[in-house]
């Protein structure tokens, strides 16, 4: 099992990028991205007003 | 071919991210390099726009053009392994209406399967005269700024015979945003909500998704020609050069900041580096939490054995990205099996099992970054697994 503790190469602390972490997932290990700042919307939310499942033939007005 | 890592690797890829800045192929950068789940190299070089002075950042969020499909396909994945949707059943039982005809005139069946592996007969605007039959039937590619709906240029797409019949060649194509809309009628999601439900969500991933909330924080577009990098009009057409004939990429840079553009599963959507990495990774190691192995196996699985990619040679097309099966004919130092795919705003990503070694790269610099054919790519491929041969030879001095 990977270890959960973070793990920097002598390259990765050079670059002084310390924005990707290795984090253990359920006992898969894998690298994490920095979360985005807290409160920071970045994302606007996209409109969705089909109704049905098929599409139909309706360009947006 | 055997790796070099830690200080030569650094140097090396320096080298190729200060080249081509110094000779304005490309005006920013992010690279990243992951192995054995260890992030190795993290750069961020440049500019996120040149014009105003914003250097590039590690967090920089960039349009993803085609490395939105490696998102949408994996969203469907998961559907799949949640029962919700059949590699093998026909698209008809979930978007009844979407019935191309075959170049003979026969409804032939299109399956899920068809769609992620780029077999099903569809293609792009992009690759087409422009009098081509997607041109008019109005269809986006899903890079400009067009009025229809996800819905609307489905139906349209639908509208256009296939190249050919479902399973008998590759093309690649728009099949993913066909994928986007199953994806909206299977979850009753918009596919921005679901793609955050299935892939990014679990992995607490912010930094991808559609339509940008602050355009700060978004690298510009620009174009390498004649020399120098210019940022890119809005809208603009990219011609390909190796393409004769094809109009081009129909791109518009306002597009990541309009939340009334359509989803589009196969090159609409905003991302950064660190975000994809993280997901490559996760496939990389096994799929969880978002697939199991056995999923990530299927996806990993070559669809057009005996097919040739026109501008892959020596690989094959997966379930949402293309796999090396001769290194030779690719001309690549990558090992047999690695993931490729890379995007026409100028990215490059892959994935080498053999070497457990995941690779990011975003630039801002329309196709130069892209992989296949931008010269960058090839570069930091080459400074990765040798630190030699035609990097050397392409190596200029700065100034």
């Amino acid at each position: 099992m990977r270890s959960k503790r973070v793990l920097f190469s002598e390259a990765f602390l050079r670059c002084k990028a310390i924005y990707l972490a290795l984090q253990g997932n359920g006992g898969e290990g894998g690298i994490r991205t920095h979360g985005t700042l807290a409160g920071t919307t970045v994302f606007e939310t996209a409109p969705f007003d089909r109704s049905g499942t098929s599409p139909q033939s309706s360009e947006k007005k | 071919m055997s790796l070099i890592m830690g200080g030569s690797l650094s140097g090396c890829v320096d080298a190729v991210i200060e080249t081509a800045l110094t000779e304005q192929r490309v005006v920013g950068a992010v690279v990243l390099i992951a192995k054995d789940g260890e992030l190795l190299y993290s750069r961020a070089a440049g500019f996120s726009d040149r014009d105003v002075g914003q250097p590039m950042a590690v967090e920089t969020l960039f349009r993803l053009s085609s490395v939105s499909k490696v998102y949408t396909s994996v969203a469907v994945m998961a559907l799949i392994g949640q029962g919700l949707l059949t590699l093998d059943a026909p698209v008809t039982d979930w978007l009844p209406d979407f019935r191309p005809l075959s170049p003979d005139g026969r409804a032939d069946t299109i399956t899920v399967r068809h769609l992620l592996s780029h077999t099903a007969g569809l293609g792009y605007g992009f690759l087409e005269p422009a009098d081509g039959p997607y041109h008019r039937a109005g269809i986006s590619d899903g890079m400009d700024l067009s009025p229809l709906t996800l819905e609307e240029n489905v139906r349209r797409i639908a509208s256009v015979p296939l190249l050919f019949a479902p399973g008998s060649a590759w093309g690649y194509s728009i099949a993913t945003d066909v994928l986007g809309l199953m994806i909206e009628t299977v979850t009753g999601q918009p596919l921005a909500d679901a793609i955050r439900a299935l892939v990014t969500g679990p992995l607490g991933l912010a930094d991808t998704g559609f339509a940008v909330a602050d355009p700060a924080r978004l690298a510009t577009g620009y174009i390498h020609e004649g020399g120098v990098s210019r940022r890119m009009a809005d809208p603009e057409i990219i011609p390909l050069p190796f393409l004769d004939g094809a109009e081009g990429l129909r791109m518009s840079l306002a597009r990541a900041c309009d939340p009334g553009a359509f989803a589009s599963g196969g090159a609409g959507m905003i991302g950064s580096a660190g975000d994809l990495l993280r997901v490559l990774e996760v496939l990389r190691q096994g799929g969880q939490p978002l697939l199991s192995p056995a999923l990530v196996a299927a996806m990993a699985t070559d669809q057009t054995p005996g097919m040739d990619l026109l501008p892959w040679p020596g690989r094959g097309f997966a379930l949402g990205f293309t796999v090396l099966r001769n290194p030779a004919a690719a001309g690549s130092p990558e090992s047999v099996g690695t993931w490729r795919l890379g995007g026409a705003y100028g990215h490059s990503w892959f994935v080498d099992h053999a070497n457990r070694m995941t690779v990011v790269a975003f630039t801002n610099a329309g196709l130069e970054g892209q992989s296949p054919g931008g010269r960058f790519p090839e570069d930091l491929t080459r400074a990765i697994y040798s630190g030699g041969g035609s990097l050397k030879t392409n190596m200029k001095s700065p100034g």
